[in-house]
């Protein structure tokens, strides 16, 4: 099964998120911040990353910018969902501008989040 | 200025030519008739002589024989002597020696042998002597030889001569001769004429030639001379205006010149307040006056200030040279009108300290500028002044008046300048204000946004988990408790939603994406999505209408009717909900109708204003903050349509939403720089 990089900050959410992921049987490494994240990236090789964008750190735009800035294509290809509660105008762009394949606002479904992750790791 | 004179220096001699031509033709046709009447003369004078000769010879002897012969007339000659030798057989011939020395031969040539002299006989005058030779016969007769006299005729006796012959020449060169010397004495005369009437054209005027006679040119010339004398008289005149004039405007220049200067030095720069002192220093010594004092009228009527003086004791107080003005007897300085003479000044006259000459000619000149009193100049000096230099002062005072005007004008928008650049620095102020409370306005809203989405998330998230049994099997009324907990969750999102859009739409946020939609299709989607709202209720959405395509935002209208079928299901507990769409000339038509509580005529444009509802009651009865329909106007009006509500009491409610076809414009995206939202971050 994939695996999934949950960047999270909120304990809550991180349950939230990694229940109803685990649930559907993905496999999760979790990061609490943006160091970790990149960190993760590099170690875990997961198959998609689900990225919070405010962070300690290294926010979670620089997190994709590096990701996408990556030497090894592999890393630099990966699918990346920015999962914020930044959800002003302009935000979208900005997620999307900073290497993002997916832009999904909180508060999200899980039901609904469970679904794009599965639709964006067959179409990987 | 004397017209140009275009006469010949060489007068054409046309006249003098036909006078001598004249004459030329009067002696030749005065030549021609005399020689035909000498002709004539001649004819009859030939015919008497013939006759009178044939008589003589016919009476006369050999012997004497006297014969009256025109001398040099070798015709008649030759006739008397052919006549003589018929009627004198003896004779053979005649041989005749003419005083000319020509030789009339007639009859035989006289032998040599026998050849006679002839004697000349009778009163021979001087060379007109005819002589008449006489010969005899060869032959020896026995007729003694006739010695044969000839008398000479004289010339002068008894017989008409033509003596015009001789005449004639004289008398013929003397015509043209007389004509030509005529000619030439006329055109002697005309020309000295022409010559006068030039130098008069030249100007000489004054001593111009006369032309002497009686005749006629001399009387033409007297007349032009008159005439010259009379323009001589009028050309003085018009030199002596001229004279004046000139010695006017130089005054003139004089006063000018000096107006200019005292100009001159009013026109310094604005900002140099101090051109009173100058004006009144420069006016000094332009008119010569010891003591110049200029008084500023102020707008505030405080009466007027002592602005300059020149000549005044500097010692003297400010004070005592505005008492001075009051005492020196100017009339009311709102009625003064133009240069005022005024009495001498006393030598108790505050403006009298330490000096000793007194100042008999007080003059005030008041300086107006477009009727407004700026001033007034007071001089003073010992002599009175005349009409001519009061003239020159109400020369003077227009600069001077214009000056002042000028200066308080520039004090003026100074003073306006300075008020607008401190309206300026605080308006700008305010603005940077402003700026800095919009940033934080939507930096705290972006915040407040994201700070509320976190923990929705957490609840949102859990409460699925939970119903979907994630932590385990649940009951049914801990089914229905979660239920509850999602919806109020997803009311919680919507009112964050719309206060976010209400903020938006309050910094002219507000944006739409216009694209091609079916109206029916997102009318139907909306009851789809709202239907378990209807899960309570004993009725469904009716969506009725045909298909209307438009070009707009479907998510703004999606938005719209969400508000409006949500407003309509809550305050209908029976009944119906009715969704109609259908076109309009330039757009599409929404109408939202219910058979709910209705609205009362006097709150129905309430409901439309932020965090309203109808009355303090109802918002207990139903919940919501009462946001949905001004958003949903606000909304109806970036895409360029409208919003409007018709509804009675107890019946229900009727919300018609009308859009254009082509919401071209985004009204109210376009108001506000898009600075805000991005930096809210």
């Amino acid at each position: 099964m994939a695996k999934i990089l949950l960047v999270e900050d909120n304990a809550h959410n991180r349950t939230v998120f990694e229940t109803a992921l685990r649930q559907r049987g993905f496999e999760l490494v979790i990061a609490e911040d943006g160091a970790r994240a990149l960190e993760l990236v590099a170690t875990t090789e997961p198959d998609l990353v689900l990225l919070d964008l405010s962070l300690p750190k290294v926010d979670g735009w620089t997190v994709a910018r590096r990701i996408r800035a990556d030497s090894n294509p592999r890393v630099a290809s990966l699918p990346i969902v920015a999962l914020t509660a930044h959800a002003m105008k302009g935000d979208r762009e900005r997620a999307l501008a900073a290497g993002c394949n997916e832009y999904v606002s909180k508060p999200v479904s899980p039901r609904q989040l469970a679904r794009t992750v599965e639709a964006l790791v067959r179409a990987a | 200025m004397s017209p140009t004179v275009t006469t010949e220096l060489r007068p054409p001699a046309k006249l003098s030519i036909a006078a001598l031509a004249g004459a030329l033709v009067l002696s030749v046709a005065l030549m021609i008739g005399l020689h035909v009447d000498d002709r004539r003369l001649r004819t009859a004078y030939e015919a008497d002589l013939r006759e009178r000769t044939t008589e003589i010879l016919a009476h006369a002897t050999a012997e004497q024989l006297r014969v009256p012969l025109a001398i040099g007339d070798r015709e008649l000659v030759a006739q008397a002597a052919e006549e003589l030798l018929r009627r004198e057989p003896r004779l053979q011939g005649i041989t005749m020696r003419l005083p000319s020395g020509d030789v009339v031969q007639v009859g035989q040539a006289p032998a040599q042998s026998i050849a006679r002299e002839l004697s000349l006989v009778g009163p021979a005058t001087s060379t007109e002597a005819l002589l008449l030779g006489a010969t005899t016969s060869s032959t020896a007769s026995s007729r003694p030889l006739a010695q044969l006299a000839v008398h000479v005729g004289d010339l002068r006796e008894g017989h008409p001569t033509p003596s015009i012959h001789r005449v004639t020449p004289w008398l013929l060169l003397s015509f043209p001769l007389v004509g030509l010397a005529g000619a030439l004495w006329f055109r002697r005369r005309l020309l000295r004429l022409c010559e006068i009437s030039s130098r008069v054209a030249e100007g000489e005027l004054d001593h111009g030639p006369h032309l002497g006679g009686g005749d006629e040119l001399a009387w033409a010339a007297a007349h032009l001379h008159h005439a010259t004398a009379v323009v001589a008289q009028h050309v003085e005149h018009v030199q002596g205006r001229n004279a004046a004039l000139r010695r006017d405007v130089t005054l003139k220049e004089d006063r000018l010149q000096r107006i200019a200067g005292f100009a001159a030095t009013l026109v310094a720069p604005l900002q140099e307040l101090d051109i009173g002192q100058q004006a009144v220093d420069t006016l000094a010594q332009t008119c010569d006056v010891p003591l110049v004092l200029l008084f500023a009228v102020g707008r505030e009527a405080a009466g007027p200030t002592c602005e300059a003086a020149c000549g005044i004791s500097p010692t003297l107080e400010r004070s005592n040279v505005a008492r001075g003005l009051a005492t020196t007897g100017i009339p009311n300085l709102d009625t003064i009108d133009g240069v005022t003479v005024l009495p001498p000044l006393a030598a108790s006259h505050p403006w009298m300290v330490a000096r000793h000459v007194p100042l008999s000619g007080v003059v005030a000149v008041p300086l107006r500028f477009r009727g407004r009193l700026e001033g007034v100049v007071v001089l003073a000096r010992r002599d009175p002044w005349s009409t001519t230099e009061l003239a020159f002062m109400e020369d003077l005072a227009p600069p001077l008046a214009i000056a002042l005007a000028n200066r308080r004008a520039y004090a003026a928008s100074e003073a306006l300048a300075r008020a607008l650049e401190h309206r300026n620095d605080a308006l700008v102020q305010q603005k940077e204000r402003l700026e800095v409370v919009d940033r934080i306005r939507a930096q705290f809203v972006a915040n407040i946004s994201h700070e509320l989405r976190t923990p929705l998330n957490a609840i949102i998230g859990y409460t699925e988990l939970l119903a979907d049994a994630c932590f385990g099997p649940i009951t049914d009324k801990q089914q229905a408790a979660l239920d509850s907990v999602l919806e109020a969750s997803n009311h919680l999102l919507q009112l964050v939603n719309q206060v976010l859009d209400l903020s938006r739409a309050e910094a002219g946020e507000l944006t739409t994406e216009l694209v091609e939609c079916d109206v029916l299709a997102i009318a139907r989607d909306t009851a789809r999505l709202l239907e378990p709202l209807t899960r309570s209720r004993p009725y469904e959405i009716q969506v009725l209408g045909a298909r209307t395509s438009v070009r707009t935002d479907p998510e703004r209208v999606r938005q719209i009717l969400t508000n409006l079928l949500s407003n309509a299901i809550k305050f209908t507990r029976a009944g119906s909900v009715t969704v109609r769409v259908d076109a309009t000339d330039d757009g599409a038509r929404l109408v939202v109708e219910d058979t709910g509580i209705g609205i009362d005529t006097a709150h129905l444009e309430l409901v439309f204003e932020e965090f309203r509802q109808v009355d303090e009651s109802t918002t207990r009865t139903h919940d919501g903050a009462g946001l949905g329909l001004a958003i949903s106007r606000r909304l109806a009006i970036a895409l360029g349509g409208s919003l409007s509500v018709q509804s009675t009491v107890g019946q229900g409610s009727t919300f018609t939403l009308l859009f254009p076809h082509s919401a071209a414009t985004p009204a109210v995206a376009a108001a506000e720089p898009s600075a805000r939202l991005s930096v809210a971050s």
